[in-house]
């Protein structure tokens, strides 16, 4: 099957204002990957490592200023070549894109209803009235009590977890192909969050939604998406089957990630073993050496890992960027054993 | 009780905060044994941060009463001197690691300033205890010279660390302090805070609703919702198998490989 | 090559030396004009009477009005002093009056405002009510009246400007004096027991200085024009005394004879000098919000 969404080689700079006058930070570094209609991709890692940037890019929602290399492709038209014209056609029918914070996203000003209802119908297709009726079934749907009512109020009368999922149901209401999730439960509670994922789960099973899920939280991507990219600096090291991620672990640095987690089912009269921390801190793509660029924390290093950048290697449905990983990969699954 | 039980280091009793006409607070009481560790679980909204204000003196409880260290402290402290002494009693690390540090101050300066309060040492003295709170939450000196903005949020967290330590306080409240990390930044900081509690017998209060790192860092639990606390015991005993049905749901909401959220009944569905 | 000159820039963002704490203000052309003309200013305002070429006081009737000679490119005033001489030598009395607005304004604003977004209450009302009360009234006004009571020359107008200045600085100063006691710093510092006065003054005047010296900045150019009336009005600096705004008043004479150099210079010191203030001023305030 065609790839809906194929991102190759990107490269994307952004410019800073630094002591030293005007420069470009890199700050994603060659990353590719593709989304089949219908499916989930989690997009993984910490700050600085270029996660939220790789998903802006693909509805070029990058600051002014911003070099961007390679190749976008969203059901084959090519993002990066588009006029304003094409691109807001593209933002307000084809893909949707929700943000960690709900409340950035719309207007205080404005009622939730116009908020809800504008988008489809400036999309063109179908009149106020039938846009209002899917609508006050999607918002029953994520459950949103009195809908009705919920439309004539402003955005301050609402709280986060509620306005987030009126976001995620005006995001629905477009049709898109693809939705672009960025850190959408970080700032909801744990039960809020459950109640999200269950809702965008359902939304790509019944309708075939594909989504991109950009998270820090390892466990979050694994349950929710078909397959996890993990990024480090501003590439992505491991791709995976989420299903197996979390127990067979093929880059060093997602063993690290896994094994950093406290882990909450241990039995109780068990001695809590020390977390195994990873030295040092995330790095930004330009702060990354030469080499690998996880090399300096990394556990399994050896000399020759800080020579050259390891090369994103594919076997099967699998892809990781680790000159070791064939050797590494019984000495990482004993690594994350505990928190099978 | 018997008597080789330590000195309770927080007792609280029936404390409860009301704004305008919402409780925030309602009945709440626990106490911990001074070394010990205790872990307040709840979302937002439960009252929590509400609880831990009033035992830092920041806000008045309604009613209900506070001892630190045996002594009543339900009023906040109204002099200079009644809040200097408090903050030799119990002392609090932030969430953010961004707004929690003046920004134009270096950590070894932040540090200097709270001993120069709360201990009476030479300038030596000082910048030695300065050095050895340093290598308790591992910062080196480089670090320790650096203005805010050069250090990362885990070393920012550590300063605030090492500030709470430096007034000598027995007692540190921990509100969400290691939510906004890393997870390889976390991990650090979490087991920095385990070595501490270790090495000084200092006793915590960890706010937080991550399940898993209340875990691995607190012996007991109180799970706080709508203001009221719903839950108590051991931590492995609550968070592994929870009696109340909102602890159960804070559970199942821990997303796990194979997990599947199930949405709750429909908000005031009729 | 990117990722060197970017690793670079991280290292050296940690101790700034001063050359690069200023190309960081990023001040744009405008800007860049602004910080020369405020450093020539500046030069003139400490050096001035050295630079002149003759002294300033020297009157010689004969030569009154007289146009420019060798050695004296300005001509001659009213009362036959060398113009040049004057227009040097007055860059320190009229760039003192409004520095000593902005200071003692920016001195009373300062405390005001912050011991008011500390303490909150009714000590915060009373400072907004004084705030308010003394935005709505114009400024030279003030300063006219005040001469009236209190008599001519610097002291006078400087006060009473300083006062008329003191609200503007003093509503922003608050308002980032409260936004950063909303801070879990300030929490953290009140709850580690430092006194009041320490966090005032230690921390919260120290964070809010940038917004400070911008503002008194963009103030300095206006106090500059303000107190130029009021010498040209003649209540302000008084004769012989070299001042920009006086010589605009007494180069009158030379503009009707067809030798306005005095008039001409003197303002067009004034005009640039206030220009070079205020616009450098904007930029500091603007570099400041975005951040």
């Amino acid at each position: 099957m065609a790839p809906l969404l194929s991102v190759e080689g990107l490269v994307v700079d952004l410019p800073v204002r630094g002591p030293t006058g005007r420069t470009h930070h890199r700050i994603i570094d060659g990353v590719s990957f593709d989304v089949a209609p219908g499916e989930a991709v989690g997009l993984v890692g910490e700050s600085g490592s270029g996660k939220s940037l790789t998903l802006r890019s693909v509805v070029r929602l990058l600051p002014e200023g911003a070099e961007v290399r390679g190749s976008l492709r969203f059901a084959d038209a090519d993002v990066l070549t588009m006029n304003r014209k094409q691109l807001n056609a593209l933002r307000s029918s084809g893909v949707a894109t929700i943000f960690q914070d709900p409340r950035a996203a719309v207007n205080p000003m404005r009622t939730v209803g116009d908020f809800v209802l504008e988008g489809p119908v400036r999309a063109g297709g179908r009149n106020r009235d039938e846009v209002l009726r899917e609508a006050l079934g999607l918002l029953t749907d994520v459950g949103i009590d009195r809908p009705e009512q919920r439309l004539r109020q402003y955005p301050h009368e609402l709280s986060g977890g509620m306005l987030q999922r009126i976001v995620i149901a005006a995001a629905i209401l477009s049709r898109p192909q693809l939705l672009l999730a960025d850190e959408p439960t970080t700032a909801l509670d744990v039960t809020t969050q459950s109640d999200v994922i269950a809702i965008l789960d359902e939304q790509r099973h019944e309708r075939g939604l594909a989504m991109v899920f950009v998270t820090h939280d390892l466990d979050l991507a694994a349950a929710i998406c078909d397959r996890t990219c993990v990024m480090y600096a501003g590439r992505i090291v491991e791709d995976q089957l989420s299903s197996t991620l979390h127990d067979a672990p093929q880059h060093p640095y997602t063993a690290a990630l896994v094994a950093a987690r406290p882990v909450l089912d241990i039995d109780a009269g068990c001695e809590l073993p020390v977390l195994r921390a990873i030295r040092g801190r995330p790095a930004s793509a330009y702060e990354a050496p030469s080499g690998c660029p996880f090399e300096p924390r990394c556990n399994h290093a050896e000399p020759a890992c800080s020579a050259t950048r390891p090369p994103e290697v594919n076997s099967g449905c699998s892809r990781v960027a680790c000159f070791r990983a064939s050797e590494l990969r019984g000495i990482l699954a004993l690594e994350v054993e505990t928190h099978a | 009780m018997p008597e080789q039980t330590p000195p309770s280091a927080v007792v609280v009793d029936g404390l409860e905060r009301v704004f305008g006409d919402t409780r925030a607070v309602a009945d709440v009481s626990f106490s911990v044994v001074r070394g010990a560790a205790l872990g307040i679980v709840g979302e937002s909204g439960s009252g929590k941060t509400t609880v831990a204000r009033m035992l830092m003196g920041l806000l008045r409880p309604t009613s209900g009463s506070i001892q630190l260290a045996g002594v009543d402290r339900s009023a906040p402290p109204r002099t200079e001197g009644e809040r200097r002494e408090r903050a030799r009693e119990i002392q609090m690390v932030f969430q953010d690691p961004y707004g929690s540090l003046d920004r134009r101050q270096t950590a070894s300066a932040a540090l200097t300033e709270v001993l120069r309060l709360h201990a009476n040492l030479s300038r030596q003295q000082r910048d030695e205890r300065v050095r050895e709170l340093g290598d308790l939450v591992g910062l080196d000196k480089r670090r320790l010279d650096s203005l805010p903005r050069a250090l990362s949020g885990g070393e920012r967290q550590r300063v605030a660390i090492a500030r709470a330590l430096a007034t000598g306080a027995p007692t540190i409240i921990l509100d969400e302090a290691v939510a906004a990390l890393d997870v390889s930044i976390q991990a650090q900081v979490l087991n920095v805070l385990r070595q501490i509690r270790e090495a000084t017998g200092v006793t915590y209060l960890l706010i937080s609703h991550d399940l898993a790192v209340v875990r691995y860092l607190v012996d007991d639990v109180v799970v706080m919702k709508a203001g009221a606390i719903v839950e108590r015991g051991t931590a492995a005993q609550v968070l592994a198998s929870p009696e109340h049905a909102y602890t159960q749901q804070l559970r199942d909401s821990v997303p796990r490989p194979n997990w599947r959220p199930a949405r709750r009944t429909r908000e005031g569905a009729a | 090559m990117t990722t060197t000159t970017g690793y670079q820039a991280i290292t050296l963002r940690e101790k700034p030396t001063v050359v690069h704490r200023i190309r960081g203000l990023e001040l744009g052309v405008t800007g860049w004009i602004a910080v020369v003309l405020v450093v020539v200013f500046t030069i003139m305002a400490i050096a001035g009477p050295a630079l002149a070429p003759h002294d300033p006081y020297t009157q010689d009737l004969l030569r009154a009005n007289n146009p420019p000679a060798p050695g004296y490119p300005l001509g001659f005033d009213y009362e036959g002093r060398d113009i040049l001489s004057r227009v040097l030598a007055g860059a320190r009395t009229s760039l003192l009056g409004p520095l000593l607005v902005v200071i003692l304004g920016a001195a009373l604003a300062t405390l005001l405002a912050v011991t008011a977004a500390w303490a909150r209450g009714w000590w915060d009302a009373s400072v907004n009510v004084v705030f308010d009360f003394l935005l709505a009234f114009p400024g030279l006004l003030l300063a006219v009246l005040s001469v009236a009571v209190f008599g001519k020359g610097l002291v006078a107008p400087v006060v009473a400007l300083a006062i008329a200045y003191m609200p503007a600085m003093g509503r922003i100063v608050r308002s980032g004096a409260r936004s950063e006691t909303s801070m879990d710093y300030v929490t953290a510092l009140r709850a580690l027991g430092v006194p009041a006065r320490l966090i005032v003054f230690r921390h919260l005047v120290p964070n809010v200085t940038p917004l400070i010296i911008a503002q008194a900045t963009t103030l300095f150019g206006f106090a500059l024009l303000d107190l130029s009336a009021i010498s040209f009005l003649g209540l302000g600096v008084q004769e012989p005394q070299p001042d920009w705004g006086l010589m605009v008043n007494t180069g009158a004479a030379g503009v009707l004879l067809g030798h306005p150099a005095e008039s001409l210079s003197a303002g067009t010191c004034l005009a640039l000098a206030a220009c070079a203030f205020t616009v450098l001023g904007l930029r500091l305030s603007r570099r400041i919000e975005g951040r």
